[in-house]
């Protein structure tokens, strides 16, 4: 049996602090109270049917299991591997300076818990993410044993997700990214200035080199699933990335397009956002939590980044760079563009359609195709599923308006908005009274960042067997 | 052509189908079509009583399959699975529609027969959802898995495929309480057996510790700062609380339903 480090790193823990004498519930609260300020627990984007004989399968939409107190989803088993990290993240509850109680799960442990939990139908799979213990090498590893525990002992064919740590070895990366469905890296924080002010132990360069090391893996395997039948699986559900908004003093605007440019240069699936909590160290960051209300609303503008066809700036500029608190970003979008409205649902195509405020993509296939056989009236659309409470001041049906409309842009928003029961503003106001660190904030700079994707496709991949690190000691 | 008369079926999907038949060789309109468990008309109705012909129904199944196609029939058999009182009519209304309009029928979706027999449907199709996010398993001594559920659905056909893909190696029971059903999986194949005379071991001694870590877990995950107990009852309805794990500490005076299935008649 092979020695490694990360063994050296569980004996060191025992010895020294004697957290590894913790009782598994004790390990199990303090890891997933640690790991739930994580945003992602989604379960989606890999269809994998069972086979006899294994246990596990993937259902594509994702399935949620249950629902925490707080609203959110729980679909995977939300937990750090570590929460002993060596980094001092002013923002995260985990950092070195925090006194708070820290554990370390063994491998064995969390390859048992989450068999135990999938069995009794409690979870969908493992979102397995870790302070840095050590290096981030040797957390990694430590991460790597676990996650092949299940694959490989198991045989577990369920859902996994795992963070892949800043600063590992790219080898060591690989192996992760080939026994997982979906691999993250998180960006932390909108801009590299309040990256060094908030991180001190994080860097740009550092976070977007593993990102681009993983969107160039999976590429190259797009390119190779086009000409072979077999190809060796790589994080199938692709790779994601989460931030921190409300922390720092950037914009709306800012934080759309970083995700829209990494959405376009890296291919991620998703990009989460966290409404910061005040858990960190007060002394760097605002004492309030960020509005809930703003995560709520950069989702919103997310998936009209992802699956509306909308561009970054064309929801918001520079001149107002601020969500609005009282409206969706696609009736404010629309409220700025009245000139392409009132459209007509019987002529509209399928892209014009999805930009009505209050028609989505089911509801504009559902246009399409019930069209053919039949003029729609206001009521059929409500059958379609389009929600008329905002698409009526936007669309004609055989060239007539809703009945009883009342057209002018003041009265538009007025009605929009008047569900809502939140002020009317823009984030931004509260955001900058509660940060004097408006100075700091400088464009992320993607573009001049990266190569661009078919280039790191063609970047010789490290082929070094990585899988000996965790072959070693199983 | 006599007016008002209702027809009453056994409940299944072949009595469904010949009600259909009853309907097509009469050239009638039934008032209301009732299974056979839901009898509740007004005093003067006509009922009568449509026994179900396995011959007969195939000829529906056939003509459906043949003349509005594959996914119409599959909708069918949704239906049949429908505790709604009005599923059998609605289903004749689609039917009916579809043996005018053919294949077409899938792009109506605003006619009345089309929007309403998919609204029946995502009933179906939502309960039998909520069973595969909130169904929790037991361990048996022995190997054996063991859930329980009260849908008011017959969903437990709909739900046995996903478990029975899912658990290749871990054979598993589920119990419908409304019906006395089980449905019965032993990694090969699921098969429905009435629960009438079932017999469960006990639950294992780790069973119990596996429930306190995984309570443990959810009491864990919530962020303190956002408690949002309506957006939780929205996503995870309190009817189905009585059966998931985590929720019991959390239902009032009901320690009792703490109890595993070792509990016997």
């Amino acid at each position: 049996m092979r020695f490694s480090p990360c063994y050296a790193i569980l004996f060191a823990l025992d010895a020294n602090s004697g957290v590894n004498n913790l009782e598994l519930m004790d390990k199990l609260r303090i890891l997933t109270g640690a790991a739930k300020y994580d945003v992602a627990c989604t379960s989606s984007g890999v269809d994998r049917k069972g086979i006899p004989g294994a246990l596990g399968n993937s259902v594509a939409a994702g399935i949620c299991h249950s629902f925490a107190a707080d609203g959110r989803c729980i679909s995977l088993l939300k937990i750090l591997m570590s929460n002993a990290c060596i980094h001092d993240c002013k923002y995260c509850a985990c950092r070195s300076s925090s006194n708070t109680e820290r554990a370390t799960l063994t491998p064995e442990e969390l390859a048992d818990l989450t068999i135990s939990f999938y069995r009794r139908n409690y979870i969908e799979g493992l979102f397995l993410s870790s302070g840095v213990v050590g290096s981030a090498d040797i957390t990694t590893e430590l991460m790597i044993r676990a996650i092949a525990r299940l694959r490989e002992v198991h045989g577990f064919r369920g859902y996994i997700h795992a963070k892949g740590i800043p600063g590992a070895a790219p080898a060591l990366v690989e192996r992760l990214g080939r026994l997982v469905d979906r691999i993250s890296i998180n960006i932390e924080l909108p801009s590299e200035s309040s990256l060094s002010a908030l991180a001190p132990g994080k860097n740009k360069a550092g976070i977007l080199a593993p990102m681009g090391q993983i969107a160039g893996m999976l590429e190259q395997r797009r390119q190779e699933l086009a000409v072979y039948r077999h190809v060796r699986p790589f994080a199938p559900g692709g790779q994601a990335t989460q931030m921190i908004v409300g922390a720092s003093p950037e914009t709306d605007l800012h934080i759309l397009r970083l995700s829209q440019g990494l959405y376009k240069r890296y291919r991620l699936r998703r990009v989460f956002y966290s409404a910061y909590v005040p858990v960190g160290d007060s002394r760097f960051l605002p004492e309030v939590a960020a509005p809930l209300l703003r995560e709520h609303r950069l989702y919103q503008a997310d998936f009209l980044l992802r699956q509306y066809g909308f561009d970054a700036t064309e929801l918001l500029d520079p001149d107002a760079p601020w969500l609005d608190a009282r409206l969706d970003p696609k009736c404010l979008w629309a409220l700025r563009n009245p000139q392409i409205f009132p459209m007509e649902v019987q002529r509209a195509d399928y892209l014009q359609l999805l930009r009505v405020p209050g028609v989505g993509p089911i509801s504009a296939q559902r246009i399409v195709e019930a069209r053919r056989t039949t003029p729609l009236c206001f009521d059929a659309l409500k059958k379609l599923g389009v929600v008329l409470k905002r698409a009526q001041y936007f669309l004609t049906c055989q060239g007539k308006a809703m009945p009883g409309l009342r057209l002018s842009q003041e009265n538009v928003y007025r009605c929009l908005a008047k569900d809502c029961r939140v002020a009317p503003s823009v984030f931004g106001n509260r955001m900058m009274q509660q940060v004097s660190m408006s100075d700091l904030v400088q464009d992320f700079r993607l573009d001049a960042a990266l190569p661009p994707l078919s280039l790191l496709a063609t970047q010789p991949i490290p082929s070094e067997p990585a899988g000996e690190f965790a072959r070693g000691g199983a | 052509m006599s007016a008002g008369i209702s027809y009453r079926y056994d409940g299944s999907l072949d009595g469904l189908l010949c009600c259909i038949f009853e309907a097509y060789e009469r050239k009638e309109e039934p008032l209301s079509i009732v299974a056979g468990h839901a009898v509740q008309l007004a005093l003067d109705a006509h009922v009568r009583d449509i026994a179900t012909d396995p011959e007969r129904a195939s000829r529906v199944q056939k003509g459906i399959l043949a003349r509005i196609g594959p996914e119409a029939f599959a909708c069918v058999q949704q239906a049949a699975l429908s505790a709604d009182p009005r599923a059998a009519q609605i289903t004749l209304a689609y039917v009916k529609l579809g043996f005018s309009v053919g294949p077409r029928i899938d792009q109506r979706l605003a006619d009345p027969a089309v929007y309403t027999m998919n609204k029946l449907l995502r009933q179906v199709t939502w309960e039998a959802h909520r069973y595969i996010q909130f169904l929790r398993f037991n361990e048996l001594e022995g190997g054996m898995y063991f859930a329980e559920m009260e849908p008011e659905h017959d969903v437990l056909v709909l739900v046995m495929p996903h478990f029975a893909d899912r658990f290749g190696q871990q054979p598993f029971i589920i119990h419908d309480r409304t019906r006395r059903l089980a449905g019965v999986w032993d990694m090969r194949a699921w098969t429905l057996v009435s629960s009438e005379t079932m017999r469960l071991p006990p639950p294992t001694a780790d069973e119990a510790r596996y429930q306190a870590l995984w309570r443990m877990f959810y009491k864990s995950i919530a962020i303190k700062q956002r408690i949002n107990p309506n957006l939780r009852r929205q996503f995870m309805p309190k009817k189905f609380w009585r059966y998931i794990t985590e929720m019991q500490p959390e239902l009032p005076g009901k320690s009792d339903i703490l109890r595993l299935p070792a509990k016997q008649p």
